[in-house]
């Protein structure tokens, strides 16, 4: 185990100081952050200015006649003036109310701008909040205040979730998208950690084998010793990695830096995810990391290698294939499924934890992680012993009968 | 105490037979010369004194002891496919095959730069490994080789890639090693090295043992079939000739196994050469491959 250590140690070391781990590291921390700083600073100032200009009086030209006078408001007789006015700057737009305004319900009231429609500026016209209810307040004119104002706001709703018994469950909508949101996250952060790791365990094997290295390791340390240090190694390499990723964007989140908080909102992910998240990761990892490296070792080169190791990818992220199923079904039958299945249980539970930890049965979790720890256990056998047939392979890829007996040989 | 005993070794791969029933012992101390064409089972041979691969029969003692973890720590291997990690810094590199070759990492450190010193190679330190050429790059790999001070090498085609001043420089380490008791298994196709360093060889051909023995008595076993020559005739198409080599203003002449010398001269003075020199010669190791490696 000493041994393993030190291989860990050296490859960690290595890893981590190369110049493309440092750029890989920290330019999507600067990309993603320059990018969302732009995006936040683009919606910011075309607000300000929508704000401006819904700050400055709005123009009525009233072919109706029967817009009541409000203060903010300022009636023109024709369009001509409204629109001098308009270029002036001494209004932020101006409104056409047609003469059909209340016997034609189709009838549409134009909202005249001169600023140029955008992405942005399409969304939200420069008018006034109040101009829908000064509206409807014209229309009914001479109806009671109080049906004046339900009018307003016919139908407010505010949502009360019972569980069986009846009484209320206490589920917060807006909770239950933050955590679906926090689960999609977690899926696409697990994926990613994992197939990092992998990748770099991928192209440091390929090396090793291209430049010949690992006769020389071997003589020193057995494949076991090996692959195990490598696992270890690259494995945190990968985990640093993305660590720095995620305390940045909590960090970028929580104080608000980038112009998104989600500071005072509250936190609905249960801590309980965070330690699920790693523990999947940490057996999710071993189980791929290990194939990938024994498949991969029976490439002769990077590519090779990458072919072989391919199909593991594949499994790892088909449950995003039914991410919309988990997402409406956390415990349905399918979630249950692929929560039994070694490569598809590590995203999976993850995913159904952070969704709904409340009605996630223990009996799912310590049936995924045994599962998970016994396919872990043989795909390391499998991996350990491909990998030591494969490290000695140069120039030469083995067919099916030849792999199946190097699983099957002593040695 | 042998530094390494070999009874019995057999290996196939399928069913071809890469090591067949192989015996040898090396001594403390004692350069030893593993010998064969290509192919022949030597790599598979060392590979299983290194416990890389496992024998299908017999038994292998290294350093009086059935090889394990901690014996392996006291043999050094130089393989025949190697090369080292290119990205890395030669000290990094050293450091790490000290490691685990069992030192602690100070230990490790300070021996990186004793044998890269010891092989012209202290100002490398800091490069990278592809920066160097492939000759340093060989140097290097043997400095791995000395680093944990082994008692016993095994070292396949150690001189390959190396210019005339390295391969002394090389050989000179080799026998101060030796002279400190190590043992070494060398295994090269370059005989002059051989012949210049070992004291017994064991030469395998398909895998079994073809000649085994104290070098010189080998060569004199052979010896009734070498003879150097300077005569006005060209001999080398003669069909008593098996291999002519120049050597000086003479040719050293291997002579087929039915063809004595006095045969051989009294034919050639019967065709009326002129004959300035005969003499009996000891055969070259070269000589003596090429007589008895079936191809």
């Amino acid at each position: 185990m000493r041994k393993a250590w030190i291989v860990a140690r050296h490859e960690f070391l290595v890893t981590v100081k190369r110049v493309w781990f440092l750029l890989g590291t920290i330019l999507p921390i600067l990309m993603g952050g320059f990018g969302l700083s732009v995006q936040v600073f683009s919606v910011r100032s075309v607000e300000e200015t929508q704000q401006e200009l819904r700050s400055r009086k709005i123009g009525v030209v009233d072919h109706w006649g029967q817009v009541r006078p409000r203060e903010g408001v300022r009636v023109f007789k024709d369009e001509g003036g409204a629109t001098k006015a308009l270029a002036a700057g001494e209004i932020g737009s101006y409104l056409v109310v047609p003469a059909d305004y209340l016997e034609n319900a189709k009838s549409a009231v134009d909202v005249k701008t001169m600023r140029r429609p955008t992405l942005l500026t399409a969304q939200q016209m420069p008018i006034p909040d109040w101009i829908e209810s000064w509206l409807l307040e014209s229309v009914l004119q001479g109806t009671d205040r109080a049906r004046v104002d339900r009018a307003k706001n016919p139908f407010p709703i505010r949502p009360v979730y019972l569980d069986a018994s009846g009484a209320p469950s206490g589920e917060n909508p807006k909770q239950a998208v933050i955590r679906s949101f926090a689960a999609y996250a977690f899926f696409f952060l697990l994926l990613a950690s994992i197939f990092t790791s992998s990748s770099y365990l991928l192209q440091g094997m390929a090396e090793e084998k291209e430049h010949r290295v690992m006769e020389m390791v071997i003589s020193s340390v057995t494949p076991g010793e090996l692959m195990l240090g490598k696992l270890v190694g690259l494995g945190a390499a990968g985990l640093l990695q993305m660590t720095a990723w995620v305390a940045t964007g909590i960090v970028a989140l929580a104080t608000g830096v980038i112009g998104v908080t989600i500071a005072g909102e509250g936190f609905p992910v249960a801590p309980g995810a965070f330690a699920f998240c790693f523990l999947y990761f940490l057996l999710g990892y071993v189980l791929y990391g290990s194939l990938m490296l024994g498949f991969g070792a029976l490439g002769t080169n990077l590519r090779e290698s990458q072919q072989m190791a391919a199909v593991w990818s594949f499994l790892g992220a088909s449950p995003l294939l039914v991410v919309l199923l988990l997402f409406e079904e956390p415990q349905g039958a399918l979630a249950r499924v692929f929560s039994y299945i070694p490569f598809t249980a590590p995203t999976t539970m993850m995913f159904r934890y952070t969704v709904d930890p409340k009605g996630t049965p223990l009996l799912d979790i310590a049936g995924s992680v045994a599962v998970l720890l016994l396919s872990t256990v043989l795909a390391l056998r499998v991996s350990a012993r491909l990998y030591r047939a494969g490290l000695l392979l140069y120039g030469k890829r083995p067919g099916l009968r030849e792999i199946w007996r190097w699983l099957i040989a002593p040695r | 105490m042998l530094a390494l005993e070999v009874r019995g070794v057999t290996k196939a791969y399928d069913k071809k037979v890469a090591v067949d029933a192989i015996s040898l012992s090396v001594e403390p101390g004692e350069i030893f010369g593993l010998l064969g064409p290509n192919g022949a089972g030597k790599s598979s041979l060392l590979r299983m004194v290194m416990d890389i691969l496992r024998p299908d029969a017999g038994e292998i003692r290294v350093l009086g002891h059935p090889i394990s973890p901690a014996i392996k720590e006291r043999v050094g291997y130089l393989p025949e496919e190697r090369g080292l990690y290119q990205r890395q810094r030669v000290g990094d590199v050293l450091q790490f095959l000290g490691e685990i070759k069992g030192l602690p990492r100070h230990v490790a450190l300070r021996r990186a730069e004793s044998v890269l010193d010891r092989v012209d190679l202290l100002e490398a330190k800091q490069k990278r490994m592809r920066q160097l050429s492939k000759g340093m790059q060989q140097k290097v790999q043997i400095a791995a080789v000395l680093l944990s001070e082994p008692d016993l090498m095994i070292l396949d085609e150690p001189f390959e890639g190396l210019d005339p001043v390295n391969r002394v420089l090389i050989t000179d380490l080799m026998k101060e090693r030796a002279a400190k008791g190590c043992a070494i298994v060398l295994s090269s196709h370059r005989m002059d090295q051989v012949e210049a360093m070992c004291r017994k060889v064991f030469l395998i051909d398909h895998g079994k043992e073809v000649l085994s023995g104290e070098l010189r008595a080998i060569r004199e076993r052979f010896a009734d079939s070498a003879v150097l020559l300077e005569c006005d005739r060209d001999v080398a198409s003669r069909p008593e000739v098996e291999r002519c080599t120049p050597e000086g203003a003479a040719v050293r002449l291997l002579l087929k196994p039915d063809a004595g010398p006095e045969k051989f001269l009294s034919s050639l003075l019967a065709e009326g050469a002129s004959v300035r020199r005969f003499e009996r010669a000891l055969p070259s190791l070269d000589d003596i491959f090429v007589r008895v490696v079936k191809p």
